[in-house]
């Protein structure tokens, strides 16, 4: 028969974990006296929690710290000019973000240079112009679906173009990858910025993108990126 | 005394906090360093892939390295950390769709098991824990959670609503359904447990 003392049933699991007030126990185990139903209850529970009191403590394999303190620079890299610097340098980011902007100028100084030279001593290519330096076989192929398990941060993604626009801050261009023009709620935003020039695609297009995989966590952003992007393959017009 | 002694590691975090939210990225690593391995028992119990709850793991540091700025000390640093992860697991299982496998496809049946004579002690003890593991996981989610969170991190009734977003009253109730199953479903393998 089950026991009707509903108040007293709900604080069986409070008795079982100990964190029950003392007149609470007094109560309990008053009851526990009369009514074999709880006392059966309050058996399973302990069970239960034997079990559960063995489950380990999960450890990360690796550290990641190096990949997370790569993030943040990117992060703060690209927080800056949006900023205008003088915030964050109010809360002392300053010397940092400054190391990693110069770092940020000079990487994209070289990509700028690399391209430039391949235009003056190669003929043009048809279509989108590519980023000459790069192995596009060493891109780790991923799915739209599928980029969240991706731990590789150069990528190639194939989808179709959904949509094409320039971001009003900052200029920069960028377009939405889909699986599917009719269903596009999965999707990787593909960012291509200055100094790397390339042609956007046009939307209805099924395109091949190359570069580097990140994950936009900005509010009412989380989602991921490709981000810049370094060479567009049109597949399909 | 015994206070004093209490007080002082909140205050060395608040500390950390505080010198992290002036951009001291030694002191947001200290924090990093602190709530790793508890940030990474949650992800992983949650999503139940270890590779997964890497990643996911660095994306929640980045979330709080990003959201630290606005913390405010309102909540405890650990509550709203594990509300993060947790939120951050939750948008990670929507945009996959979470695989489920059957615990019984993993354990096969119990008289399977209490026949197998385990070799070694270690080896005896590993599969203990993955029996456990395996139960666990198949709890759901919201039963998974308040399991997790009470008996690997040690949060008190209060501290588990926080985190979740409910009453201290469900959380007990999510805890006492949680304990019954786990009964249930680990009620064969009870011998070598």
């Amino acid at each position: 028969m089950k026991c009707w003392r509903i108040n007293l049933r709900r604080d069986l699991v409070r008795y079982v974990t100990d964190e029950l007030p003392a007149d609470g126990v007094r109560r309990v185990e008053a009851h526990l006296l009369d009514c074999g139903d709880c006392r059966d209850a309050v058996a399973h529970l302990r069970s239960g929690q034997r079990f559960a009191a063995q489950l380990p403590r999960v450890k990360p394999q690796g550290d990641a710290w190096g990949r997370i303190e790569a993030a943040i620079d990117r992060e703060d890299a690209r927080r800056e000019p949006a900023t205008g610097g003088v915030g964050w340098r109010a809360v002392g980011f300053g010397p940092r973000l400054a190391f990693a902007a110069v770092a940020f100028v000079l990487l994209l100084s070289a990509v700028f240079i690399a391209l430039h030279r391949r235009a003056a001593s190669e003929e043009e290519p048809a279509g989108l112009p590519s980023f000459a330096a790069a192995d596009w076989r060493e891109f780790q192929p991923v799915s739209i679906s599928g980029i969240g398990s991706n731990t590789k941060p150069h990528v190639v993604a194939e989808g179709y173009v959904s949509e094409v626009r320039i971001d009003e801050k900052d200029g920069d261009l960028t377009f939405k990858l889909v699986d599917n023009l009719d269903a596009q709620d999965r999707f990787i935003v593909c960012e291509i910025i200055e100094p790397i020039r390339l042609q956007p695609p046009a939307a209805g297009s099924r395109v091949r993108v190359y570069g580097v995989s990140r994950y936009d966590a900005e509010r009412d952003h989380n989602w991921y990126e490709v981000h810049p992007v370094l060479n567009i393959e049109v597949v399909k017009k | 005394m015994n206070e004093t002694r209490a007080a002082q590691p909140e205050q060395d975090e608040r500390a950390l906090v505080l010198a992290a939210q002036r951009g001291d990225r030694t002191a947001f690593r200290a924090l990093y360093e602190a709530y790793r391995d508890r940030l990474n028992s949650l992800i992983f119990y949650t999503l139940g892939d270890a590779v997964w709850a890497e990643d996911v793991l660095q994306i929640v540091f980045i979330k709080i390295y990003k959201g630290l700025p606005g913390f405010r000390f309102q909540s405890s640093l650990m509550t709203w950390m594990y509300r993060i992860a947790l939120n951050e697991c939750l948008n990670q299982q929507q945009r996959r769709g979470a695989a489920h496998v059957p615990f019984e496809e993993i354990l096969g049946s119990g008289d399977e098991l209490d026949r197998a004579a385990p070799p070694d002690l270690a080896h005896a003890d590993r599969e203990r824990r993955e029996i456990i593991t395996q139960a666990v996981m198949e709890l759901s989610p919201k039963l998974r959670a308040v399991v997790v969170l009470k008996y690997v991190e040690g949060l008190s009734y209060d501290e588990m609503a926080q985190v979740l977003d409910c009453s201290a009253g469900t959380v007990a109730s999510r805890l006492s359904r949680a304990l019954r199953q786990l009964e249930a479903r680990l009620r064969p393998f009870k011998r070598v447990l």
